[in-house]
């Protein structure tokens, strides 16, 4: 019934009308996204135009209009993340994979600390680490949290196997660990020194 | 899974929500990007969908939006701000921000156009990528293939790279040239019709110099790898070159085009 109703109204509708009203509705959210990933308002703008170019090539993929916000958030973050690419020689974030992992693996047997560690974390400064991470650490947290996609519609939407995305899932967050740790050992350290 | 995990995933979802709150207005207001959008795609332009085809596209497009509408609450406030970029080329410093870019053809008509008509309306089929000889790239390109007449001693055209839209001539090339692990390439672009290109750069990792090509404006980007690009147009065609050679090598590979 419903859909005979769609069927009915999208023939009165004309193309660019629909392209405006997805382009409305979405636009401030696409562009919350990209900034996200790029950290740069200029390239999270190409990183919209480019969005919505694909968006609007590919819009009869798209049968669940549900889906149609994380469908651009993985647009985008594609986009993103290959802009950066192009562009990391003077835009790159650096991350350590292996010291940070180490430093969250050797503490995973070390509980209590852990616990005290994320219980003092402020949601700030976790917003803030999270701008350490891969841009594909952040768009994996991304649909998997803020979006709150299982992993099977993850690995769907980025085109990779479940195990890729479950392994970057946790690389991300043994990451984020790893930064928590670092930075408030370091802030430890501080203290004592009455530095 | 433990409480641990939890409480990280929780606060995950919270930063993720706040850094989203937190983000700076767009540079581009609704209206200017949805404008500059519209530029882009007008300048891909092949024709409007027609038949079945059409119908069955117009019937997806609607009922997605419909269903997203449904389900969907946004804000629809315009809290950008919009800025003038109507010149053919510019060059703006904002912040640690550099911003270059070129126009042409600029129809200052379609500032005030919102939205176009049902016969403008087309979809792009998805683009893809191959390389051909030069032969080859030339019967499939919908420009003439502009070939340097100077480039380093050595350096061999290895290949054209090819951006095809189905069914249609392609109206960008990317030449490759090499020598051992050197390259050099030079992209090349139609402008058709009015014609935006504009790319954001981080003044702290790099360089930025005008240039003159062949009494065109441009600029060369020297980054923090070594490499540099230089970008620059004329009538109808828009260059970029990359390399890792001497500034003074792609200058004269430009002046040669």
């Amino acid at each position: 019934m419903l859909m005979k109703w769609f069927t009915k109204q999208a023939r009165k509708q004309k193309d660019e009308e629909v392209f405006r009203i997805l382009f409305d509705m979405f636009y401030e959210r696409v562009y919350q996204t990209a900034y996200y990933m790029t950290r740069d308002p200029y390239l999270a703008q190409d990183v919209v135009q480019e969005t919505f170019i694909k968006a609007f090539r590919h819009l009869g993929s798209v049968t669940d209009g549900r889906k149609m916000g994380a469908w651009l958030a993985v647009i985008a973050g594609n986009t993103a993340i290959d802009l950066l690419r192009k562009r990391n020689r003077w835009n790159g974030i650096p991350t350590d994979d292996v010291i940070l992992l180490r430093e969250a693996d050797k503490r995973e047997s070390d509980l209590p600390v852990e616990a005290e560690v994320l219980r003092r974390c402020e949601t700030e400064e976790l917003g803030r680490l999270l701008d350490r991470l891969k841009p594909e650490y952040r768009q994996v947290l991304y649909l998997r949290y803020f979006e709150g996609l299982k992993y099977e519609e993850i690995s769907e939407l980025l085109q990779t196997s479940v195990g890729t995305i479950k392994s970057k899932v946790h690389r991300a967050k043994q990451q984020l660990k790893g930064h928590l740790l670092q930075d408030q050992e370091l802030e430890a350290r501080i203290v004592k020194d009455g530095g | 899974m433990n409480d641990r995990d939890t409480y990280l995933e929780h606060a995950i979802r919270d930063a993720i929500a706040g850094d989203l709150r937190r983000a700076p207005n767009p540079p581009l207001s609704k209206d200017d990007a949805w404008e500059r959008l519209q530029e882009r795609r007008k300048t891909e332009r092949k024709g409007p969908r027609t038949g079945r085809a059409a119908a069955k596209w117009r019937i997806y497009a609607a009922a997605t939006a419909a269903a997203a509408l449904l389900v969907v609450s946004f804000s629809m406030t315009d809290n950008g701000y919009a800025f003038g970029w109507i010149s053919k080329y510019f060059s703006r410093v904002s912040g640690s921000v550099t911003e270059i870019g070129f126009s042409t053809n600029q129809d200052a008509s379609s500032r005030a156009k919102k939205l176009p008509s049902f016969d403008d309306i087309q979809v792009e089929e998805a683009s893809k990528q191959e390389t051909v000889s030069l032969e080859e790239a030339r019967k499939r390109t919908s420009f003439e293939i502009q070939l340097p007449k100077t480039v380093p001693p050595s350096f061999t055209l290895k290949g054209v790279l090819l951006t095809t839209m189905a069914q249609e001539k392609s109206s960008q090339i990317v030449l490759e040239y090499k020598d051992g692990d050197q390259s050099l390439t030079i992209q090349e672009t139609l402008a058709q019709g009015p014609f935006n290109y504009s790319v954001g750069l981080d003044n702290e990792d790099t360089e930025i110099k005008d240039v003159t090509i062949r009494g065109q404006k441009g600029a060369i980007l020297f980054f923090k790898d070594g490499s540099n690009q230089l970008i620059w147009n004329n009538q109808s065609l828009q260059f970029k070159m990359e390399s890792r050679l001497p500034e003074s090598v792609p200058l004269e590979v430009a002046n040669s085009l």
